[in-house]
């Protein structure tokens, strides 16, 4: 079958991007009921990167976060480009295979989690003022906001904890589904999107 | 959910809300966040949606005025490098000054958020030019969510049912085993469904990138295609006077 | 034959998937004014040859065809379909069902006005008329069928396709749904239908094909093909379905196994069982039966313990498990939900039913063992090591049966096992009923009255959340003829 000239998602690629979208939110529900200190929203967009390549990543995180922004808050519009990171570099570690072991899913999983934090970090920054400061001043800001909130507060610690688990944790989880796929379906959407 | 802003093209609203982001960050401070938020607030409070923006806005704002002024406090400017815990009066006002033009963005875009129906919105944005598979992501993504929550529930019971325990009485390593017995059918499920989604809009014909045409057209009458018009050139007006401001400090210095 | 020009013309030699061939040999032509059916067990290849037969084979799901499918009408798309699951086949791009409805035509490119006219037209067709400004997630199965039989009309597409419609919903639903049908071919549209129910598509059909095996075993009238001796069932299954059926119980006395006293229960601020009372005893199967919302399901999720009893308690045997928590309940009660998809998520069909008595702490050959044999009661057991997820939706419903009965359960809640089983699956789970009775006592929560007087003992029916009626099942056979 040859190639269309203009590249775009094959349907069965579109149709499962809302389904990942929801699953970002929905596991919220999972993560509720069991009481666990992460939040696991970025399950689909990585679920989607690996599936159907870093491209469909991208827009599975835009997407998912355009729709936080429109259901929850606007100011998450502002992260929209921590979950381009997300979606982006879990589909390369796809690609390279990170998740064919656990072992590598869980070094997926570290690898996004730091650069989602530094993404955020940035956009913090940004947004409180590091736009009409010099360059310096963003990196004296910036290790202002990681030593001082770290430091100062035990709650803020947790929530560093957290982060550091998420992402790992949401890659082990990726994982495990990718190994119980039907062979069949896995193999349509490597097809579709090679 | 309507409100007073439907009676508008969903357009006209963004723009407004887009020029008023731009004005607020680009435009004189502090007045230009300060008229911002007020304009914005109103807006909201005439459509009948002033509750829901204020707090959008207050739980932006004020974690973050907090934020600030507590790290202003804790690490003072590097000249004098004294921590004193007491923050000044220009560390204050400094904060103030973010927190509003954050809360101006907020506000303004919360306007939008809460009082256009966000389907509304994509199908007018579709009728400009946004193509079908983009539009298809959000309102399906949109209409996807409460089936997976209800799934997420589902779930959660079969798997109960068949002896996984959830809640108290289970330590910390439990519950991290209980997680893919529960979050694993959940996204199995979800999966597999959009295989039978994908043959469920090639049989209604649906192609990712032909234009499509809609029921009921969401109306744009001339009147507010010149409104928006107006709104993008006040806009450039103002980028511009600010970017011949920023040229004329440069030669300055 | 019909004088009136083709639909469909299909000359198919095979049409294989990547690691088999589904189909071969099927000539089938279909005219305008006509309904061709198509019967068979499960894998017989029937969705193979509505999806060929559509043209969605081989561009939406990958399969290669050898031989020629035309639509001598033409079209775009030349043939409309409606899938077996109600839910999953909207493409959820309209708000209403008016909206969803559109989606076809607004795909087509069409001016509003003339979709406006297409929307209602199918919308009348479809007898959906009155839903047209629902929310699709808040109508029923029965509902939802009918909208995707309104979305597929809206195509105005030279073929409907149906690949069974009414799987999944309940009889007295079902034969509304194939009114609807019949009004359709009455004004000359072709129609491919796919149906588990014989009796509804002898109704139906002008002209049968019956498949087995992925090939065409026979061809004609439905009297004659549907009609003949030996009896349709045993040519299909052979020798099992020819088997006695399970021995009713004929005890009369059953010491009460499950005691349920003075039960209030409910959602928030709406209370759906109310001071409900009722006792199951050991070696009974019953039925529950009610109208959509009387109580069934709910009744059902108090005694698993997944909604709280407000008042009143619950017993099983002598214990009041009344305040059990749920996965110690498990280890003594097992509910199967209508929907197996929302548990299934081992590798294979061996472990998914092991999960269940693992979870409840079982050495892996206990487990192993207790698998092995509810496998072989709902005849899984040739499929162990297939995965879950590619077996047919009926043989999931009866991988998730064999997963309760693993963990070998003194009570066993099924909510709707029957919809969707062709005769074969019905009686297997007939079969695992039984074997339940041995082991404690079921119930069975359903709408299909032939099921539940075939394998049922009595009949409670609920109706407003208490026990409205407890009796010998009275069966009106429900007539698919007009």
């Amino acid at each position: 079958m040859p190639l269309p000239a203009r590249r775009t998602l094959p349907t069965l690629a579109l149709a499962l991007i809302p389904r990942a979208v929801a699953l970002n939110l929905a596991l919220g529900a999972v993560v509720g009921a069991l009481k666990l200190p992460v939040y696991l929203d970025s399950v689909g967009t990585i679920l989607v990167a690996v599936l159907a390549g870093p491209w469909a990543g991208v827009i599975t995180g835009i997407v998912s976060n355009s729709v936080l922004g429109l259901l929850v808050s606007p100011a998450l519009f502002a992260f929209i480009p921590v979950a381009i990171v997300i979606g982006w570099l879990a589909g390369i570690a796809g690609r390279a295979g990170a998740f064919a072991s656990l072992a590598g899913a869980i070094a997926a999983g570290l690898v996004i989690g730091v650069a989602a934090a530094l993404a955020s970090a940035v956009i913090v920054i940004a947004l409180m003022g590091g736009l009409t400061a010099s360059g310096t001043g963003i990196l004296t800001i910036a290790i202002r906001a990681t030593l001082g909130v770290s430091v100062d507060s035990a709650a803020k610690i947790a929530a560093i904890a957290t982060d550091a688990l998420d992402k790992p944790l949401s890659c082990v989880l990726v994982y495990l589904v990718l190994e119980r796929l039907p062979r069949r379906l896995s193999a349509r959407f490597r097809r579709a999107t090679a | 959910m309507t409100s007073a802003l439907d009676r508008w093209n969903p357009l006209t609203p963004l723009a407004a809300a887009v020029a008023m982001v731009l004005a607020a960050f680009a435009g004189p401070q502090p007045y230009a966040p300060v008229l911002v938020l007020a304009v914005a607030l109103l807006v909201a409070i005439a459509s009948g949606i002033g509750f829901k923006v204020t707090a959008l806005t207050a739980l932006v704002v004020l974690p973050a005025f907090a934020l600030l002024v507590l790290l202003a406090a804790a690490f003072p400017d590097a000249a004098t490098a004294q921590r004193q815990w007491v923050p000044s009066r220009a560390a204050v006002l400094d904060a103030l000054a973010v927190s509003l033009r954050l809360g101006a963005a907020i506000a303004a875009l919360g306007v939008v958020v809460v009082g256009v129906a966000p389907r509304r919105l994509t199908r007018a944005l579709a009728a400009r030019g946004l193509p079908a598979w983009a539009a298809y992501l959000v309102i399906a993504s949109l209409e996807a969510v409460p089936d997976a929550r209800r799934r997420a529930d589902d779930v959660i019971d079969a798997q109960r049912c068949r002896g996984v325990p959830v809640g108290k009485g289970t330590g910390m390593r439990g519950r991290l085993r209980a997680l893919p017995a529960l979050a694993g059918p959940l996204i199995v499920g979800l999966v597999t469904e959009s295989e039978e989604r994908a043959l469920a809009l090639d049989a209604r014909a649906f192609d990712p990138r032909a234009s499509r045409t809609a029921l009921a057209p969401i109306a744009d009458p001339s009147a507010e295609r010149w409104a928006r018009r107006v709104i993008w050139l006040a806009l450039a007006a103002v980028i511009a006077w600010r970017l011949r401001e920023f040229a004329q400090s440069l030669t300055i210095t | 034959m019909s004088t009136e020009p083709l639909a469909l013309s299909m000359r198919v030699r095979t049409i294989a998937y990547e690691d088999r061939i589904a189909l071969r040999n099927v000539a089938l032509d279909i005219a305008r004014g006509e309904i061709v059916g198509v019967a068979g067990h499960v894998g017989a290849g029937k969705s193979t040859l509505a999806l060929a037969a559509a043209g969605l084979l081989g561009r939406s799901v990958p399969a290669t065809i050898a031989g020629a499918i035309e639509h001598p009408l033409g079209g775009r798309p030349p043939a409309a379909f409606v899938f077996a699951n109600p839910s999953t086949q909207l493409t959820e791009l309209g708000e209403t069902v008016e909206e969803e409805v559109a989606v076809g035509p607004e795909n087509q490119a069409l001016a509003s006005a003339a979709i406006r006219a297409r929307v209602d037209d199918a919308l009348a067709q479809a007898n959906a008329t009155a839903l047209a400004l629902r929310i699709p997630r808040e109508l029923s199965g029965g509902e939802l069928q009918r909208v995707a039989l309104a979305s597929a009309l809206a195509l105005e597409a030279p073929l409907l396709v149906l690949d069974e419609p009414t799987a999944q919903l309940d009889p007295e639903t079902a034969v509304r749904f194939a009114g609807a049908v019949r009004g359709l071919r009455d004004r000359g549209a072709a129609v491919l239908l796919v149906e588990q129910n014989l009796e509804l598509l002898a109704s139906l059909a002008d002209r049968v094909i019956l498949l087995a095996d992925g090939a065409v075993l026979a061809t004609g009238a439905p009297r004659d093909v549907l009609g003949r001796d030996p009896p349709l069932d045993a040519r299909l299954g052979g020798l099992r379905t020819r088997r006695d059926p399970p021995p009713a119980s004929a005890r009369a006395e059953h010491p009460s196994l499950l005691t349920i006293e003075g039960v209030s229960a409910g959602y928030g601020d709406r209370e759906v069982l109310r001071d409900l009372s009722l006792t199951i005893g050991t070696g009974e199967v019953v039925a529950w039966t009610g109208r959509n919302g009387a109580g069934k399901s709910t009744l059902a999720r108090t005694i698993m313990g997944l909604v709280e009893a407000r008042t009143g308690r619950i017993r099983l045997g002598q214990r009041d498990i009344t305040a059990l928590p749920v996965h110690e309940r498990a280890r003594l009660i097992g509910l199967v939900f209508q929907d197996p998809r929302r548990q299934l998520f081992s590798r294979t069909v061996l472990e998914e039913t092991m999960f269940g008595p693992r979870t409840l702490g079982l050495s892996r050959a206990a487990a192993l063992g207790h698998a092995r044999e509810a496998l072989a009661v709902v005849e899984l057991h040739a499929r162990e090591a297939e995965h879950p997820g590619d077996l047919a939706p009926q043989l999931q419903r009866r991988l998730a049966i064999a997963s309760a009965l693993a963990s070998r359960p003194q009570l066993l809640m099924l909510d709707e096992p029957t919809a969707g089983q062709d005769a074969e699956g019905r009686w297997l789970i007939r079969a695992a009923l039984e074997l339940q009775r041995s082991r404690g006592a079921a119930a069975v929560i359903t709408h299909d009255l032939g099921f539940a007087q075939d394998a049922c003992d009595h009949n409670v029916t609920i109706s407003h959340g208490h026990v409205s009626h407890i009796g010998r099942i009275s069966l009106e056979r429900d007539s698919f003829r007009r």
